[in-house]
């Protein structure tokens, strides 16, 4: 666990040098007319210190009471593999519209994410797209993307 | 007596039957989006505002009065049962009401809230309709350095009850702020951290952020752990606290109201602000603050009575003074201006039937949530109760269209998957949310206040030493501190000599 703190805290320090350096971009100003980088420059040196201070603290004490159980390969795999599935499918809204890429996504969730059977995934996902439907198109009136796919056709 | 002869003229508008209709509309939508996780009391509010444009200005703020307040009830339904904040200010509520729930205690743990809320929403009304001008006098007399004073105390305040580490609790807020300041800086007109990307110059959205650290993570944990858990195997049952509970819970209701309402009144607190302060205070003053986290009825109570009275408390500066105190509050100015009238000092003048009409209704709605919502947990939990392999695609979607909702923007959709990540990330290593969130709401505000100060004061730090309240607010963040540091060489020193 030691080794995923330092890594995280590191990765913090960098962050903080990050913003620090494009606020610093922005314009600090002065303390009479502070310029847009001011207040995002102070939090980037408070938020770099504290990281600094955390990865000292564990590399000299190694793991404390609080501290989490960090990650295992196959959790980031099946992790990974259902947030590509979810940026692909919103990415679909576009493409075929919210309800074909919804409906494939939702397919994908009760299938493969958790193992139902097939008329279950079916059923389970064209009353789930209902029930959203209804409520965010019909009831609320949210307008939701087509897809350029069904324009095409249609022109 | 004047008050009670005008508070008499409110009822006689709020008891039209348009208006209890509307009401009562309000407060049923404002239940449905604070118990579905996904949307917000804000995200419906902005959706039904073009609906309520036919209607009188009274009746279509009693309607999007109701969604908040409605909102507020219904937002620890989901928090007690899934774990997942329906809205922003049921977050501290998730700490002890699901581990209630776990242990068997849903029950006990939704009615309390339904009373609390019920008991704190009346008790911030009366606030609101008796104290409402001295108040507002009052509220007047902070300027810049006090609330970036009060705004500071209330991270701090925050960070420190934190369970798991101060250090890490403060960089999620320094996170948090820094989250806030992407998009354009309304004193300069700069565009900040939006590297070229439009979509950022609006800056990132409360409900994405909200629903990708609290609803996409909580998923992606569930993936891992698989879908053995359920949220319930047993009845909720018990739905009317005991004696025991109402004399354990008592205090807490209490001091989250009184808190809930003086935070809710100043800009920038709010219910959010109310329910991690009540909830901070009620660790603080507790005889087991060790317990906290492990499902108290306390943790309960306080941040759902202070969310409930700081709704209530923010309709004060918004129908005095014309400033919204959030963004909600903020939605109904809007409404209200796009229906000709202007709030401010003149509104209980010029349009008293809207001043005491929306505070009747509060009331009435207040009295119909209690009553409605009794009954109406049976459904939420039979709605909730549906096996998780079935519920996780579906709180998957409506975060997506939750977050869509709002501006109709993919670009949030994404931001939102993508702090869905983060949060998950920030779940596996212990990193605390409710910082980071609270310090992104407040962020711009602390801002803005800050450079206001510098700028009144000509560049001199003084200002924040020389004004009493602002004086106030620093000491007690400067004591938390060193209560915070001291207490940490405590411990170390209590373990050490074991170690040796």
């Amino acid at each position: 666990m030691r080794k995923t703190y330092t890594i995280a805290y590191a990765a913090w320090i960098l962050f903080a040098c990050a913003v620090g350096m494009e606020s610093w971009r922005l314009g600090f100003g002065g303390f009479v007319r502070p310029g847009p980088g001011f207040v995002p420059f102070l939090a980037a040196t408070t938020l770099g210190a504290l990281s600094l201070i955390a990865l000292v603290k564990a590399l000299l004490t190694g793991p404390e009471k609080g501290d989490g159980k960090g990650f295992r390969g196959a959790d980031l795999l099946k992790i990974f593999i259902a947030m590509l599935f979810l940026f692909v499918g919103v990415l679909l809204w576009n493409v075929i519209g919210f309800i074909p890429a919804t409906f494939l996504l939702l397919l994908f969730l009760f299938r493969c994410v958790e193992p139902l059977g097939w008329r279950r995934v079916v059923v389970a996902s064209a009353l789930t797209l209902a029930f959203t439907h209804i409520l965010f198109v019909v009831l609320l009136g949210v307008r939701l993307p087509q897809g350029r796919i069904w324009t095409y056709f249609m022109n | 007596m004047d008050i009670f002869y005008e508070l008499m003229q409110g009822f006689a508008v709020a008891l039209q039957p348009t208006n209890i209709f509307y009401c009562l509309l309000g407060c049923l939508i404002g239940t449905l989006v604070g118990v579905l996780p996904g949307l917000g009391p804000t995200a419906a509010m902005s959706l039904l505002l073009p609906a309520t444009f036919h209607a009188p200005p009274v009746t279509a703020i009693i309607m999007l009065a109701g969604i908040y307040y409605g909102a507020m009830y219904g937002g620890s339904t989901t928090s007690i049962l899934v774990n997942i904040p329906g809205e922003a200010a049921s977050v501290m509520t998730c700490l002890d009401g699901y581990q209630m729930a776990r242990q068997g205690k849903a029950g006990r743990a939704l009615g309390i809230c339904a009373f609390g809320s019920f008991i704190a929403g009346t008790l911030g009304l009366i606030g609101l309709t008796l104290v409402a001008p001295p108040l507002a006098k009052f509220a007047l007399r902070f300027g810049p350095p006090e609330y970036f004073s009060l705004m500071c105390m209330g991270l701090v305040v925050l960070s420190f009850l934190t369970s798991t580490s101060m250090i890490r609790a403060l960089m999620m807020a320094c996170f948090g702020v820094i989250l806030g300041t992407v998009g354009i800086d309304t004193v300069s007109g700069s565009a900040r951290f939006t590297f070229g990307f439009t979509e950022l110059l609006d800056g990132i959205g409360l409900v994405p952020l909200v629903m990708g650290l609290f609803g996409i993570s909580e998923i992606l944990v569930n993936l891992e752990q698989g879908t053995e858990r359920e949220i319930f195997k047993t009845k909720v049952k018990g739905l009317l606290p005991t004696l025991a509970d109402w004399v354990q819970a008592r205090w807490a209701l209490l001091r989250g109201t009184v808190i809930g309402f003086w935070l809710g009144i100043l800009p920038g607190g709010g219910a959010v602000l109310a329910s991690f302060v009540a909830y901070a205070v009620e660790k603080r003053v507790s005889k087991y603050p060790e317990k906290f986290g492990t499902g108290i009825i306390e943790g309960v109570a306080s941040p759902e009575a202070a969310n409930n009275s700081a709704a209530q408390a923010a309709f004060i500066p918004l129908l005095t003074l014309g400033l919204p105190a959030n963004v909600v509050m903020a939605l109904l100015l809007g409404a209200l201006i796009l229906h000709g009238v202007t709030p401010g000092p003149l509104l209980m003048t010029q349009h008293p039937d809207i001043f005491w009409g929306v505070i009747a209704s509060m009331y009435l709605g207040n009295i119909m949530l209690l009553v409605l919502n009794l009954p109406l947990i049976g459904l939420w939990v039979q709605l909730l109760r549906i096996p998780y392999p079935y519920m996780m695609p579906l709180i998957i979607i409506f975060c997506i269209l939750g977050s869509y909702s709002v501006a109709n923007s993919m670009a949030d959709v994404f931001f939102m998957l993508l702090f869905g990540v983060v949060g998950y990330i920030m779940k596996k290593l212990k990193f605390d949310s409710p910082p980071l969130v609270l310090a992104f709401v407040l962020g711009p505000l602390v801002e803005y206040y800050f450079k206001s100060s510098l700028m009144f004061s000509r560049g001199s730090f003084t200002v924040f030493f020389t004004r009493p309240i602002s004086l106030v607010c620093l000491s007690i963040t400067a004591a938390i501190f060193a209560w915070s540091i001291i207490s940490g060489l405590r411990q170390k020193t209590k373990v050490l000599p074991r170690e040796t």
